[in-house]
């Protein structure tokens, strides 16, 4: 027999599966209502966007830890946006937090900003949800050595001395679009390769 | 983009390597901030390139080592004279530990190295084609903390030959001492 507290449970779960269904548009328009679904729908808003805020910040800030600096910097303004009711096109609030991205991720990089702890654990919680995807070492290793050893050399360059297509292809007497078609080959090969195929 | 109009894995290679011009790296960071599809290749290819940086080749140059120091890698210099036994500590302390395996013909044409467990004689690694260090008459063998699954015990071979083909024998054992 059901207890009196189990429709609440079943209609928590069903507020939040519908929460991850529904559009940006809709999710910004739930937080921004403050009503009895608005902790669903931030926690979806977080778990949708701090994967492609972290992103962000792995290409424009370098490094796992700064990353998430980002995602929780930008997470918080748009979400104080949203309860507020400040953001003009729910619709489009990819533009809106690609916005404060570059925004935030400008100050990061200078010297004076520093990161600072969150008060909000919901927040917290709901963007940590993402787990990078690390390669085992010794299956990368195995990987790695599998390829050719030209593109083993570019791969080396561009990641481990960060070097661009220009450069690579200078030092390797080449073009940098040969480079770019090697370099996409050679991560192509290696991700076959760490997925148990052959590289 | 794709058929599908997701972006190509070519174009998400080249956005997370920087190699995308300003109004095609826009467009890129436009779609990947409405597409989750998207955002999950580009954290794949994100950390794969993350693994190659972490990678470790078992040999090095002072090119490297100084490319290391100047990416703020902590870096550990082990010297080794030929026929010494030493231990080695590798922990959360340093990213790279470098075995400088001392006492080489610097004027030697070629050089090979293996490296076997001590305890079972088995060859973990053998390369041909090693580079003797002119100026120090020296091998760098890298080690890092991702090794510690390894067996810890390991006896360094050097063979290097000269111009007359004479071969000199030089082995140098480590005991790795892996700490968390």
């Amino acid at each position: 027999m059901l207890s009196a507290f189990e429709p609440a449970r079943t209609a928590w779960y069903l507020h939040r599966v519908a929460a991850e269904l529904d559009s940006d548009g809709d999710l910004v328009r739930g937080i921004a209502a403050r009503g009895p679904t608005s902790a669903q729908a931030e926690a979806a808003f977080c778990r949708r966007f701090a994967p492609r805020v972290r992103l962000y910040g792995l290409r424009h800030l370098r490094g796992e830890d700064r990353a998430w600096d980002l995602v929780q910097a930008v997470l918080l303004i748009v979400l104080e946006a949203a309860r507020g009711d400040r953001i003009l096109e729910p619709e489009h609030v990819d533009r809106f937090v690609l916005g404060t991205c570059r925004h935030v991720a400008a100050r990061m990089r200078s010297a004076e900003f520093k990161a600072v702890p969150l008060p909000d654990d919901d927040l917290v919680r709901a963007a940590g949800t993402v787990e990078p995807h690390v390669p085992e070492m010794r299956a990368l290793v195995r990987c790695l050595h599998a390829l050719e050893p030209r593109a083993q050399d570019v791969l080396m360059m561009t990641y481990r001395e960060d070097l661009g297509a220009d450069e690579v292809a200078t030092r390797l007497d080449t073009t940098a679009g040969n480079i770019r078609v090697l370099r996409h080959r050679a991560l192509a090969s290696l991700r076959r390769c760490l997925d148990g195929g052959s590289s | 983009m794709t058929s599908a109009g997701h972006i190509e894995w070519a174009d998400l290679v080249d956005y997370l390597a920087g190699d995308l011009d300003g109004p095609r790296e826009e467009a890129v960071e436009m779609h990947l901030m409405s597409c989750s599809a998207c955002t999950a290749e580009a954290a794949r290819v994100a950390a794969v390139a993350d693994g190659i940086r972490a990678y470790l080749p078992p040999l090095g140059t002072e090119e490297l080592l100084e490319s290391m120091r100047r990416r703020g890698l902590r870096v550990e210099e082990n010297p080794m004279a030929p026929g010494s036994d030493k231990e080695a500590r590798v922990g959360a302390h340093l990213d790279v530990l470098v075995h400088r395996l001392l006492g080489l013909n610097p004027r030697a044409v070629s050089a090979s190295i293996a490296l076997r467990v001590v305890e079972t004689g088995d060859v973990l690694m053998s390369l041909d084609d090693v580079l003797v260090d002119q100026d120090s008459g020296s091998v760098i063998l890298l080690c890092s903390p991702h090794y510690a699954n390894m067996p810890p015990n390991l006896i360094a071979s050097v063979i290097t030959r000269d111009e007359t083909g004479a071969e000199t024998l030089s082995e140098y054992t480590i005991r790795h001492l892996y700490e968390k």
